[in-house]
């Protein structure tokens, strides 16, 4: 910073010689003269001193005997004295940064984001009759009014916002999306149990609650009713709306016999091939399988082995087959089947409790598990009205 | 290696020479030996000194 500055105002390098150094420094001090970076090499002294302090430095010079040779002058000032011919220059800076300024307060590109299939065209031409184009310029487009204007001739628009960052102006918008038809019916309905068990939690929406926690259900008792009492004493037929929670138990039983049906390997198939120093050429292909294992051979010289030899890969073929399996294993995989078929019949169950038990048969293994669960056990049943 | 030494209250200078600065600090002198010595200011009471010092005593 300090250094910027002396370069601002200016600054001299020079040499002293032929005097009193100390008497030229006190001197210098006393004017209050400042000097920086003073070098005596024994013959003369160098120092640095502000362009203004040097116009007053030859009365101190005088006084000590010491003659003054400028070595060096910079600064601002100096700078302009020297190049202040070359008015070319000067205009051409000017010129320059006029014209920087005069564009950076214009719209170089316009940016439509495009979205949901409509191509930006549909909105460029609107735009470029409200003033927003490339070259416009930025202090005379009014955004709002824009971004009012585009939502009158655009009924497709639901919201649409104008920004302008640098040179480049942005348009950003939400169509009006087609309102999906909704696919309830206008048939009155109960939520009746799908399950038995214990209600644990009501959530009704709509219609009358006919449960209450701590209350045994049925299989296809009501559990809110699509039967709602109006405050004059009338009645009204809805469509009942809610979840009913109910502790659930549930058993789920597989068995199988044999083996279980899988992929086995039904042969071998050798393929050859040559090694050639380091290059492996294959002579046949094998379509199907899997490589299980390669052998190389190579050929012996009188010194050692040769770099050349040849390549036998053996690819397994795969089928379908049975696979044998223990009482143990075939227990396991029977639970992890079923485990798979039901588990979008628990989806969103909160699981409390599994018992799993295993029997066998000869040669048949069975497996049940025992869930306890707390499941939505409200489906919706349609209210029959019988017409007078 | 290089060293700064920074002296205030300096009056004057009394000696300065290409291994040695001796400064005026009222009733005592400070003599700086060394080599290659620049004095990086010398005004407002205050003189800085860089170079390789060797020595700084009192005369």
């Amino acid at each position: 910073m300090i250094r910027l500055l002396r370069l601002l105002q200016g600054y001299v390098l020079f040499v002293a010689e032929g005097g009193f150094v100390e008497r030229f420094l006190n001197l210098c001090k006393i004017n209050g003269i400042s000097l920086w970076d003073i070098k005596n090499d024994g013959v003369k002294v160098k120092a640095f001193t502000s362009a203004k302090d040097f116009d007053r430095i030859n009365l101190a010079a005088e006084r000590s005997g010491m003659t003054i040779i400028v070595e060096e002058n910079r600064g601002l000032k100096t700078f302009a004295t020297r190049n202040r011919l070359r008015v070319g220059a000067v205009i051409g800076v000017f010129l320059a940064a006029m014209i920087t300024i005069y564009l950076s307060g214009c719209v170089w590109s316009v940016e439509i984001q495009e979205k949901d299939g409509v191509k930006p065209d549909n909105f460029t031409q609107t735009l470029a009759e409200l003033g927003v184009k490339a070259g416009a310029r930025k202090s005379k487009i009014d955004i709002l009014e824009v971004q009012d204007e585009l939502l009158k001739r655009h009924s497709d628009l639901l919201w649409v916002s104008l920004n302008i960052f640098g040179g480049r102006a942005q348009l950003e918008y939400t169509l009006v999306n087609e309102k999906t038809p909704s696919d309830e019916t206008l048939l009155p309905t109960n939520l009746v149990s799908a399950k038995k068990g214990v209600v644990t939690l009501v959530e009704c929406y709509r219609g009358t609650p006919l449960v209450k926690e701590g209350q045994h259900v049925a299989e296809g008792s009501v559990l809110i009713s699509g039967v709602v009492a109006n405050a004059n004493g009338t009645e009204a037929l809805v469509q009942a709306k809610g979840k009913v929670f109910a502790k659930t138990e549930n058993v789920i039983v597989a068995s199988a016999e044999g083996g279980r049906p899988g992929k086995v390997s039904i042969g071998a198939e050798p393929c050859y091939g040559v090694s050639f120093f380091g290059t492996d050429i294959p002579l046949g292909r094998s379509d199907s399988g899997e490589l299980s294992s390669a052998t190389r051979i190579f050929c012996r010289g009188y010194e050692g082995q040769l770099p050349v030899g040849f390549i036998r890969c053996d690819y397994l073929s795969v089928g379908d087959g049975s696979i044998a399996l223990d009482d143990d294993k075939q227990s396991l995989a029977l639970l992890l089947e079923c485990v798979e078929d039901k588990r979008s019949q628990f989806e969103g169950a909160r699981l409390k409790n599994v018992n799993y038990s295993r029997s066998l048969n000869g040669g048949r293994v069975s497996v049940s598990a025992k869930i306890t669960c707390i499941e939505d056990v409200s489906v919706e049943k349609t209210i029959s009205v019988e017409k007078n | 290696m290089n060293k700064r030494l920074i002296v205030t209250d300096c009056e004057s200078v009394i000696d300065y020479s290409r291994d040695a600065v001796v400064l005026c600090l009222g009733d005592k002198n400070l003599r700086v030996r060394g080599s290659d010595l620049t004095v990086n200011s010398f005004c407002f009471g205050q003189t800085d000194i860089t170079g390789e010092i060797v020595c700084v005593e009192f005369v």
